[in-house]
């Protein structure tokens, strides 16, 4: 007996320190190349996790950008890439950003992908004067808590929230407009921006309703929205609740059609709402990159690694060749305090600087000066090529072009 | 605080529903309970492991995922059910085998058993989640029976699954409580509840019984399970966690340890949680139910029905 419990202690010990080894394993570097200097670029967001599927495409845009550098040359240093995993959770993400602030050579951080983690981890990176852009993160929040190193590479929900109001109001033309969200930072801000927005234009609001994003079952939000009888349904939010959402107000006998945001536009929404997805509209501050000449390498060689284009994905190779055109300009020799810094100075100093999705030019508070008719696009689901696709730049379709 | 009346009729059909789902999973929660006065924290992981078959099994390897109709779909529903059951079943005596009986031999302290519980529970939950089982999202349950309008009631669409889960409910909750009253088997489960001596010296054996009491608690887990995935038309892997804990607190409002005092319990939270929307938003339903729960607790500590297991 003795000697099985000692056996039993001794394989515990060994599968624990198995499971240590193979984390530790876990953080891929994809540096290559013959520079004897590294620099570190860090990225963070939801890589597993319930809305896995948005942090995945936009963690290969960042990687592509990366290996695209090491391949062409051009950077002082090469460079390597560590992810993070913080799925998407706002309670996550500040020990991540400690865990990336304390590598020694990290010159910058691409990401936070979502509002929440954003919110929760910029200070610790602004404290380290490590920049980090975003090239996903929407909620006007993140650009006002004074934080110098943050950068936003998209519209934020400011410009995209009255773009979707004014989409509903002329060209859905209902009387009456149901406001849920998810009681997120990004949700909540989100849907609340569209609300007034639908509210100056003079469409009645119901709501705004929230439901609780851990919970599968929203029967009691779709009985109240099936009670105030809308013609539209504004939902603020990930796409992991507003699939199942659309899906049970439809099964609700509610048939208003569904409005979401960028944070829906996945094609993983589809196998959710099931049927009731056919016709679901979003808006995303994210243009088409299959549209855009700029972009059409970018997209051949992603289809070509990846199989496909995701949402954000283009925004994030734009957000992390801004980070190496600036560290092109440092030196190699350069304490890792002043790489930051100069990268910092670099990207407040570009004007209407060419990406393959937009120009960009950044205001003091990080946020991207932007033209909405142009930056944010209107998308509509496609039940045959089950995934959005674009019907174009907002400017054109609500203009009704 | 404005009250909208007209909400009253669809949050009763839609809360009654809810409800009939949180009875069933109730049930696994207050059998362990009410034998062995342990509350099985691992339940919730239990649920989940009947949906995750019947995903795996008429999804993936029978393939059904096109709607059927007729008494091919009634097979199809029946036959889900009970694979769903006994899949959740296994898993609950699997649990009871590796996680418990090990404990109740060296007469482990109650706290163990509850500590012992809650690893499983993440355990099997954050195995799920692994990638080579369902991985990190929520992929579509098998479509073999299409969500329709059956009839409307009260202002509210009652679809042909709310109709399945009522029905499947009260099938289980009548033969739940006919085992338990007027079979041999529920007279065990009875006698162990009420003095554990006296049960093994009148010759009940003990361990055939609580593991019986974990496969019946598991069977009835695993059809709300597959019920639960059917009616949101997904699976994922800690799908469990909340409504396991909402059945929870609808077993301890009844009376936990009380068959009957689960399923009234049970009812009970799904109407006061879909009807507290009639005044307050949405968000405020859980704060509402608990709220709810704190009174009934402080007025009749051993739940509306009380602590006994049998009618």
């Amino acid at each position: 007996m003795m000697v099985s419990r000692r056996l039993r202690s001794v394989a515990l010990v060994a599968v624990l320190m198995l499971l240590a080894v193979s984390c530790s394993n876990k953080n891929n570097n994809s540096a290559s190349g013959g520079s004897n200097c590294t620099w570190t670029i860090g990225t963070m967001g939801a890589l597993s996790g319930p809305a896995a599927a948005l942090g995945q495409v936009i963690e290969q845009g960042v990687a592509y950008a990366v290996d695209s550098a090491n391949k062409k040359g051009g950077v002082p240093c090469k460079l390597s890439l560590l992810k993070e995993d913080s799925q998407g959770d706002p309670t996550q993400a500040p020990g991540l950003a400690r865990k990336l602030a304390q590598t020694s050579d990290l010159v910058a951080v691409v990401g936070p992908y979502f509002s929440g983690e954003s919110n929760a981890s910029g200070p610790l990176f602004n404290q380290a004067g490590i920049p980090f852009i975003t090239p996903s993160a929407t909620d006007p929040a993140i650009a006002q808590h004074g934080w110098n190193t943050f950068f936003r590479a998209v519209a934020n929900d400011a410009d995209q929230g009255p773009v979707a109001a004014q989409y509903i109001g002329s060209v859905l033309k209902p009387s009456s407009v149901a406001v849920i969200d998810d009681n997120s930072d990004y949700g909540k801000t989100l849907a609340g921006i569209v609300a007034s927005g639908l509210n100056s234009s003079g469409t009645t609001v119901q709501g705004p309703y929230h439901i609780d994003p851990k919970s599968n079952d929203y029967s009691a939000v779709v009985a109240q929205v099936k009670n105030a009888n809308p013609q539209a349904v504004y939902f603020g939010g990930y796409y992991p609740q507003a699939g199942p959402l659309d899906f049970q107000l439809k099964q609700g006998g509610v048939s208003a059609t569904f409005v979401s945001d960028d944070g829906t536009k996945d094609p993983a929404f589809g196998p959710l709402a099931k049927t009731a997805a056919a016709g679901a509209i979003v808006t995303c501050p994210c243009a088409d990159p299959t549209k855009l000449p700029a972009a059409q390498a970018f997209v051949t060689g992603v289809k070509a690694q990846y199989g496909r284009v995701g949402t954000f994905e283009a925004d994030a190779f734009d957000a992390t060749n801004l980070v190496i055109n600036a560290l092109k300009k440092q030196s190699g020799s350069a304490s890792v305090t002043d790489v930051r810094s100069g990268i910092v100075s670099t990207l407040h100093g570009l004007h209407a600087a060419p990406g393959i999705t937009k120009t960009y030019t950044f205001k003091s508070d990080g946020n991207l000066v932007v033209d909405p008719a142009r930056d944010i696009w209107i998308y509509k689901w496609s039940t045959p090529a089950k995934d959005f696709k674009s019907v174009g730049p907002s400017g054109k379709v609500i203009s009704g072009g | 605080m404005h009250c909208n009346t007209g909400l009253i009729g669809p949050t009763f059909v839609t809360g009654l529903i809810l409800g009939f789902l949180y009875a069933l999973i109730a049930l696994g929660y207050t059998m362990v309970y009410g034998v062995l006065k342990l509350i099985n924290f691992a339940h919730d992981a239990v649920f989940t492991i009947g949906a995750v078959a019947v995903f795996y099994a008429f999804g993936t390897w029978l393939g059904l995922n096109s709607p059927a109709a007729g008494a091919v779909l009634i097979m199809i529903i029946v036959g889900a059910l009970l694979a769903g059951g006994v899949a959740s079943a296994a898993g609950a005596a699997g649990l009871q085998r590796l996680a418990y009986k090990p404990l109740r031999k060296r007469h482990a302290a109650r706290l163990s058993y509850l500590i012992s519980a809650i690893g499983a529970s993440f355990f099997v939950t954050y195995l799920l989640e692994q990638n080579f089982l369902l991985g990190p999202g929520q992929p579509a349950f098998p479509n073999f029976m299409t969500s329709t309008k059956a009839f409307g009631l009260f202002g509210s669409n009652v679809t042909n699954i709310g109709v399945l889960i009522a029905v499947t409910a009260v099938v289980c909750l009548v033969a739940l409580d006919r085992i338990i009253n007027q079979t041999n088997t529920g007279r065990s489960i009875r006698a162990l509840s009420e003095d554990v001596v006296a049960a093994q010296l009148m010759g009940v054996n003990v361990d055939r019984v609580i593991m019986l009491t974990f496969i019946i608690g598991g069977f009835f887990g695993g059809v709300a399970g597959t019920l639960y995935a059917l009616q949101f038309g997904f699976v994922v892997f800690n799908m469990g966690f909340l409504p396991g804990i909402k059945a929870f607190t609808a077993a301890v409002l009844g009376g936990i340890g009380n068959i009957r005092g689960a399923m009234l319990g049970g009812i009970l939270l799904g109407l006061i949680e879909n009807m507290s929307v009639t005044c307050v938003g949405n968000e405020w339903r859980d704060a509402v139910a608990f709220v709810i729960l704190v009174i009934v607790l402080i007025f009749k500590p051993t739940g509306l029905l009380g602590e006994r297991i049998g009618g």
